[in-house]
């Protein structure tokens, strides 16, 4: 089964789309509230896919976008931003990112439909 | 109103003068106060010091002739003052003159002589107020500045603030419909999937005034460059694709477009906001989507863009969508903040913010129906 991990600040964003996906079980998913911790385990774990958060205190998406496509560019990474700023997306875009997904998500199925897409499960 | 800002008091004892005179020029002044004597003209000199700002008099007068109230209004505030005198021997227009009397009309009174006179005296006077009304614009309008920047942070902060708990009520909410779906049929259950259905409106219109804000929170001091406004189209349909092609087909100067299109493909080159210009053509292909969903059917809606250049040089793209035109008793008002076309979504700041955008980089936009359709067409 694929991997998926989730990086969020927000741990109930965390908790609901871990309970989505269990109950889906068309992938593994890990969850990370700490970006630091995500990619310390992102190296580690071999993920397939990453879908993580624009806005984070400390590191945010970019950074984190940044440091997983230099260890392996063959992850897919899909951003999620509250602030549908074009800067950012099209700065995801360049650094690699496969898809992005705006903040309220149109709904947890939509959020599914992309990670299933783009690990194409 | 030539002196429409000037306020004016006039003394003259001969009523039949001061009558003729009022009525040949008063109503140039914002107000033209009279006075019979030089007593009653100090006293109300004194009376209105803050508004007069010039006087006109007669010398030879009883009670306290012209000279004396000069004198006396002199130690109070200094005011250009015009005298209006049978007089002329040249130890009175000494006294005058060490009196610092603006100017001198003589009498019997030409009207037109009286009008250079004033008009002469009264020009640094307009001048000064025009600057002061020219810099309480300017200030104004630097206030007014301010004011929306504060709003600007302050509403991208609560936007923020709100986006977060928002994401995971709607997507908690959604997984208790999902729950609730799986359960046996039965009386409770369909009243509750009742009332789900009224949070979830609610849960809309939330995220609907979220997403305006957020729009109105985008910064707007991006410098310009030269760009190819090709480019921004597909990158705008690009940005909009995740939700376009679940609804139609967008044509680009008559070709379908699909995300692997040739963002170079044509290349029509001007100097712009590229980021907010952008912005627009995002609000305009949503607004467009939004519109065409009255359709039923995918393949009954269509969006057609097309960009060319005008005769004078000048880069001209419409968005025309197919989805029955703007309802004509708002059509004038489309780019007005919230006046919203749609009937339950969005506070209608949309179009105000591109317009907005279209403006500051010196281009023009406007609305209008065509076929069936709403085009908005755009000329940079």
């Amino acid at each position: 089964m694929k991997k998926v991990a989730i990086v969020d600040d927000e741990q109930d964003i965390l908790d609901i789309l871990k309970k989505f996906f269990s109950r889906k079980n068309l992938f593994d998913v890990d969850t990370y509230v700490n970006p630091q911790d995500a990619i310390d385990n992102i190296k580690t774990n071999n993920y397939d896919l990453v879908l993580t958060d624009i806005m984070m205190p400390q590191i945010d998406g970019i950074e984190l976008l940044r440091q997983v496509k230099e260890h392996d560019k063959n992850i897919e990474v899909i951003m999620m931003t509250a602030y549908s700023t074009l800067e950012k997306t099209l700065e995801s875009e360049k650094l690699g990112a496969s898809d992005y997904i705006t903040k309220p998500f149109v709904s947890l199925r939509d959020v599914q439909n992309k990670i299933v897409e783009t690990l194409k499960i | 109103m030539i002196f429409d800002n000037i306020t004016a008091l006039y003394v003259e004892d001969e009523i039949d003068v001061r009558t003729t005179l009022s009525s040949m020029i008063g109503d140039m002044f914002k107000e033209f106060i009279v006075e019979s004597n030089g007593k009653k003209g100090l006293d109300t000199f004194i009376e209105n010091q803050d508004k007069i700002d010039i006087v006109i008099t007669d010398i030879n007068m009883p009670e306290l002739d012209g000279l004396e109230m000069i004198e006396q209004i002199n130690k109070i505030k200094k005011v250009p003052i015009i005298i209006t005198s049978a007089y002329n021997d040249s130890e009175f227009l000494h006294k005058a003159i060490s009196l610092g009397v603006s100017s001198y009309v003589n009498k019997p009174i030409n009207v037109k002589e009286l009008f250079e006179e004033l008009k002469l005296v009264c020009e640094p006077l307009l001048l000064k107020q025009e600057l002061q009304t020219q810099e309480e614009r300017h200030m104004k309008a630097q206030l007014e500045t301010a004011k929306f920047t504060a709003i600007g942070q302050l509403s991208a902060g609560i936007t923020h603030e709100i986006n977060t708990p928002l994401t995971f009520i709607k997507a908690t909410f959604e997984m208790m419909q999902y729950d609730l779906e799986d359960l046996e049929d039965s009386d409770l259950k369909k009243s509750l999937l009742n009332d789900a259905k009224t949070i979830n409106d609610g849960i809309l219109r939330m995220e609907n005034i979220i997403s305006s804000m957020k729009e109105m929170a985008q910064k707007s001091n991006e410098k310009k460059e030269n760009t190819n406004i090709y480019h921004t189209l597909i990158t705008a349909l690009m940005l909009t694709y995740n939700k376009s092609k679940h609804i139609s087909d967008v044509y680009i100067n008559n070709e379908k477009f699909t995300p692997t299109i040739d963002k170079n493909k044509l290349i029509f080159m001007a100097s712009v906001q590229i980021q907010r210009i952008e912005q627009v053509w995002i609000i305009i292909i949503n607004n467009a989507m939004d519109e065409l969903q009255k359709h039923n059917e995918f393949k009954d809606r269509r969006l057609d863009i097309t960009i060319e250049s005008t005769e004078n040089d000048k880069i001209k793209i419409l968005f025309k969508d197919n989805a029955g035109g703007i309802d004509e008793n708002i059509i004038d008002h489309v780019f007005e903040a919230f006046k919203s076309t749609k009937e339950s979504s969005g506070m209608g700041v949309g179009l105000n913010i591109a317009q907005k955008i279209i403006y500051e980089n010196d281009a023009t936009i406007r609305a209008y129906n065509e076929d069936g359709g709403a085009v908005f067409e755009i000329i940079l």
